[in-house]
C-alpha cells in the first residue's frame, strides 16, 4: 500500500521559507572566524559599504557563503555527489583507493630544467644535492583504473626526466620497494616512513652513516587529517597517524628570531595544522644547532623537508633552512647569511618546482 | 542579485514571499516594486538609475502618446530610440569599436560593465510602447503598476520577455494566490534552480575544460564538449525561466512558457517554436509583422526573416559570431520551408531521424554561437587523439552527459518520488553553492 505523505500546503510552504530564512539569519548569529577544514580565515561581515565602489553584494555573498550553517556538511554532500556521479576530477584532491592524492602536476620539462639550472647556478662550487620525491599519485598508479593511470603516467614521465639529472638523489625505487605506505592518506606530504627513507637516501648520497629507526626517539600523534582531505571535501576519511623521528640530542633551534630548545612540538598536534609538530611549521629562515655534529648544511626547501630535518640534525653541527615563501631576502642573501657551508640541499616537491613562483622571485632578487 | 546565491535563497526570497503573502492587497504592488528595485540595485546602485530611467521614460512616454494623438508616430520613434540608446552603449559600443578597428577606423571607447537584464527590460519597455501605440493595450497611469511590470524581479534579469498585454489584466486584478499555488511555484523554482546549479554548471565546467584545449580534446571530446555546451545553454536558460515562472506563480502572476523541450523538435521550425518562445514571439510581433511578414510575397518574406534572424543573433550577444548564428538559422529555416517540410519523403522520415537531424543542425549552430571555431576541425579529428587529461575529464563527465541527454531527448517520465524531490534537490543545490565558495588555502599545500 502506497504511503501518502502529504503535508498541508501552508506547512510545506511556510515551513520551507522559514527554514531557509532561519538558515540565513543563523549565518549572522553563529560566526566563526577561522575554518579548520579549509585552513583559512573566513570572510568577515561587510562594513561601511560605499555607493561609489559598490562591493556590498559580493562581500555579503562571500560572507553568507562562508558562514551558512551546516556548511561543512553541505560541502561533504557535494563532494560525495561528485564522486558518485564519476566526477572525482572536480575535487581539489582525488580519492584513489583509501588515499586522497593530489591532482597530477603539469609542467613543461624545459621549464623545470631551467629552474634546476638556476638553482645550481647560485650554489656555485659548493657540493649540491637535489631531492624531489615522487608524488603519491605516481606510487598509486598500479591501483588506478587505466584512464586515471594515464594522467599520472604523464606526471611520472616528467618526474623521471627531471631526476635523471646529475645531482638528484634517487628515491623512487626506495619508495616503490617499501612494504609500508610512504605517504599520508589525508595529506600531500610523505609520512614518517617516507621521511625516514628520504633521510636514508640523503645520507647515502652525502656519504653519511644513516641511523636506524630505533636510534631515534619516536613520537606518534593521532588523529591527523591533512591537506588532501581538506581539499577533497570528502566526509568519513580515516585520519592518519603522524610519526616523528628525532635524535635524542641537545638541539637548539632559532626560527625567525625566536629560540627553542627542541625541534618537535607535540602541542601542535591538536592545532588546526598538525604538521606544525615538525619545526613549529614553516619559517623563512631557520637554524638548528647540534654541538655533537659536524659541518654546515644549507637547505632550500618547502614543507616536505620539515619531517626530514630533525633526523639530519643528528649529523650536522648546524643546519640552516630557507623557505622561499616566507623568507624576505634572496637566495644569495641566504647563502651569505649562512656562511661556511659544507653542503647545499634543494629539497622541493615536484609541484613546488613547477608552480611555486616565490622560488623564481628569490632566484632573481639580489 | 542572482537567484543562485545565498543572499537570494536564504534572505531575499523567503522574506519577500512571506511578506507579500501577508500584506494587505493595497500594499502588495508597491511592496513588489520596492523589492524588485532592491533586487536590481543590489547588483549595482548605478544600474538602478538606468532601470528607473527606462521606467519613467516609457511610463511618461505612453501617456504623452495617448494625449498627443497626431504626434504618436514620431513620439514612438523617439521613445524607441531613447530606449535603445542605453542598450547600444552598454552592449554594442565595444562591438562597434572592434568592428571599426578591424577595417582600420579608430573609435575611442572603453567597455562599460553591462547592466544585468538590460536586453530584457529594454524589450519589455518597447513592447509596452508599441502595444499602447497600436491600441492593443491601455495606458497604465499608475506608475507603481507600470514599474512592477517592467521591473518584476522574477523575470527582470533573464526573462521570459513578457509583453505588456500578457500582464495588463494580472496587474490590476487582486492577488489570489494561495498556498497550493505557492507550493507549485516553489517546486518549479527549485526545479529550475537544480537545472542551473546541478546540470548547467556541470556541463559548463566540462565544456570549459574542452574548449580551453580543443586541439587536445580528440574528435570524441570535441563532439561531447559541444554537446555539453548545448546542454549547458539549455539548462541554464530554461532553468532561469523555470525559476522566473515559479516565483511569478508564488506572487500571483502567470508568465508565458519559454521552453518546451526544444531538443525533441523534429524540424528547425518546430525547434524555434519550442526555444526561447518569448523572444521569438517578441520579434514576430514587433519586427517581422511590422516589416510585412509573409504578406508581400516570398522574396520579401525571406528578407524579413533574414532581418529578424540577424537581429535575433545580435540580441544574444555583441559579436559577429552571434550575428552569423542568427543568419545561419535564418537561411536554414528558409531552406527548410522551401525544400523539406512539405515534401513527402521528409514527412515519411521516422521521427527519431528527424529529431537527430534537427539536433545536429542546432548543435552546429551552437558551435558558431560559442565563437570557438577550432571546435569544428576538432570534431572532424583534425588535431589527432585526445590527451590523457582530457580523456579523463570526458570519462568523468559521461554519466552527467548521459543524464542530461536523457532529460533532453527522451519522453517525459513521471517520477515516482515527485513529492520528495523538491526538498532533496534544494539541499543538493545548497550543497553545490556551498562547494563553489569552498576554497581551502591553496598556498598551504606547499
Amino acid at each position: 500500500m502506497r504511503n501518502k505523505c502529504r503535508l498541508p500546503d501552508a506547512a510545506a510552504v511556510y515551513g520551507g521559507l522559514v527554514f531557509l530564512f532561519l538558515l540565513g539569519m543563523a549565518a549572522f548569529s553563529f560566526r566563526i572566524d577561522f575554518s579548520v577544514q579549509e585552513k583559512r580565515y573566513l570572510a568577515s561581515l561587510p562594513e561601511n559599504p560605499s555607493l561609489v565602489q559598490w562591493t556590498l553584494n559580493e562581500d555579503m555573498e562571500a560572507y553568507l557563503s562562508d558562514h551558512v550553517p551546516l556548511r561543512t556538511q553541505l560541502i561533504h554532500a557535494d563532494a560525495t555527489v561528485q564522486v558518485l556521479t564519476g566526477r572525482r576530477t572536480q575535487l581539489g584532491a582525488w580519492p584513489v583507493g583509501e588515499s586522497i592524492v593530489e591532482q597530477p602536476v603539469q609542467a613543461e620539462p624545459e621549464t623545470l630544467q631551467r629552474r634546476i639550472d638556476a638553482l645550481q647556478g647560485i650554489a656555485g662550487e659548493i657540493p649540491t644535492l637535489f631531492l624531489t620525491p615522487p608524488t603519491a599519485g605516481m606510487l598509486e598508479m598500479d591501483r588506478m583504473p587505466p584512464y586515471l593511470r594515464a594522467v599520472y603516467a604523464q606526471e611520472a614521465e616528467l618526474y623521471d626526466g627531471l631526476v635523471s639529472r646529475k645531482g638528484f638523489v634517487p628515491l623512487k625505487k626506495a619508495f616503490l620497494d617499501s612494504a609500508k605506505p610512504v605517504y599520508f592518506r589525508t595529506d600531500h606530504h610523505w609520512n614518517g616512513e617516507g621521511a625516514y627513507l628520504a633521510y636514508r637516501s640523503l645520507c647515502d648520497a652525502m656519504g653519511l652513516k644513516a641511523y636506524e629507526r630505533e636510534d631515534f626517539c619516536v613520537s606518534e600523534f593521532f588523529p591527523f587529517s591533512g591537506t588532501t582531505c581538506s581539499r577533497s571535501g570528502l566526509p568519513f576519511v580515516r585520519p592518519d597517524t603522524l610519526v616523528c623521528y628525532e635524535p635524542g640530542l641537545p638541539l637548539s633551534m632559532t626560527a625567525d628570531g625566536e629560540h627553542f630548545d627542541r625541534v618537535i612540538f607535540p602541542e601542535e598536534a591538536g592545532s588546526w595544522d598538525g604538521y606544525q609538530v615538525f619545526l613549529k611549521g614553516n619559517h623563512g629562515f631557520l637554524t638548528i644547532e647540534n654541538p655533537q655534529g659536524t659541518g654546515t648544511l644549507l637547505i632550500f626547501k618547502d614543507s616536505f623537508a620539515n619531517s626530514v630535518i630533525p633526523m639530519l640534525s643528528a649529523h650536522f653541527s648546524r643546519i640552516c633552512a630557507v623557505d622561499a615563501r616566507y623568507f624576505s631576502g634572496s637566495f644569495r642573501q641566504a647563502l651569505e647569511e649562512t656562511g661556511n657551508i659544507d653542503q647545499i640541499l634543494f629539497l622541493y616537491s615536484l609541484d613546488s618546482l613547477a608552480n611555486d613562483t616565490s622560488i623564481l622571485k628569490k632566484l632573481r632578487d639580489r | 542579485m542572482v537567484f543562485c546565491s545565498f543572499t537570494f535563497l536564504l534572505l531575499f526570497m523567503p522574506a519577500v514571499l512571506m511578506c507579500h503573502r501577508v500584506l494587505p492587497e493595497k500594499a502588495k504592488r508597491p511592496f513588489l516594486l520596492a523589492a524588485s528595485l532592491l533586487f536590481y540595485g543590489w547588483g549595482s546602485p548605478a544600474w538602478l538609475l538606468l532601470l528607473i530611467y527606462v521606467m519613467v521614460l516609457d511610463w511618461a512616454g505612453a501617456m504623452m502618446m495617448a494625449k498627443a494623438e497626431r504626434l504618436k508616430t514620431p513620439l514612438l520613434t523617439v521613445l524607441i530610440v531613447l530606449n535603445l540608446l542605453p542598450l547600444a552603449y552598454f552592449k554594442y559600443g565595444g562591438f562597434l569599436r572592434d568592428t571599426l578597428a578591424a577595417v582600420g577606423l579608430k573609435m575611442a571607447f572603453s567597455d562599460p560593465l553591462l547592466p544585468a537584464g538590460i536586453s530584457f527590460f529594454t524589450f519589455q519597455g518597447i513592447s509596452y510602447l508599441i502595444d499602447v501605440y497600436r491600441g492593443e493595450a491601455g495606458v497604465q497611469r499608475r506608475f507603481v503598476l507600470f514599474g512592477v511590470y517592467l521591473s518584476l524581479f522574477p523575470q527582470l534579469v533573464a526573462g521570459p520577455i513578457v509583453c505588456y498585454t500578457d500582464l495588463e489584466e494580472q496587474l490590476t486584478r487582486p492577488c489570489t494566490v494561495d498556498e497550493g499555488e505557492m507550493r507549485e511555484g516553489l517546486r518549479r523554482f527549485i526545479l529550475g534552480l537544480a537545472k542551473k546549479v546541478l546540470l548547467a554548471d556541470a556541463m559548463g565546467r566540462y565544456w570549459g575544460k574542452v574548449s580551453a584545449a580543443l586541439p587536445e580534446a580528440g574528435a570524441l571530446g570535441a563532439w561531447l564538449g559541444l554537446i555539453a555546451f548545448s546542454f549547458q545553454i539549455f539548462f541554464d536558460f530554461s532553468g532561469y525561466s523555470d525559476m522566473a515562472l515559479g516565483l511569478g506563480r508564488c506572487l500571483g502572476f502567470s508568465f508565458p512558457e519559454n521552453f518546451d523541450r526544444p531538443y525533441r523538435a523534429k524540424s528547425l521550425t518546430e525547434f524555434w517554436r519550442r526555444w526561447h518562445m518569448s523572444l521569438t514571439t517578441w520579434f514576430r510581433k514587433y519586427v517581422y509583422i511590422p516589416l510585412g511578414g509573409n504578406r508581400r510575397g516570398e522574396g520579401r518574406r525571406n528578407l524579413n526573416l533574414m532581418i529578424v534572424w540577424a537581429l535575433t543573433g545580435l540580441w544574444h550577444g555583441a559579436g559577429w559570431n552571434f550575428i552569423l548564428w542568427g543568419v545561419f538559422f535564418g537561411v536554414l529555416l528558409i531552406l527548410e520551408k522551401k525544400c523539406f517540410l512539405n515534401r513527402n519523403w521528409y514527412r515519411r522520415c521516422p521521427g527519431a531521424v528527424k529529431q537527430a537531424m534537427t539536433y545536429l543542425t542546432v548543435l552546429a549552430g551552437w558551435g558558431i554561437f560559442s565563437g570557438k571555431w577550432q571546435v569544428f576541425p576538432a570534431m572532424l579529428g583534425r588535431y589527432g587523439t585526445a590527451s590523457p587529461r582530457l580523456t579523463l575529464e570526458t570519462l568523468s563527465f559521461l554519466p552527467m552527459l548521459a543524464l542530461c541527454a536523457a532529460i533532453c531527448f527522451l519522453p517525459r517520465v513521471r517520477m515516482p518520488l515527485r513529492r520528495w524531490m523538491a526538498p532533496v534537490l534544494m539541499v543538493l543545490c545548497l550543497a553545490a553553492l556551498a562547494a563553489q565558495g569552498y576554497a581551502p588555502f591553496v598556498y598551504f599545500q606547499f
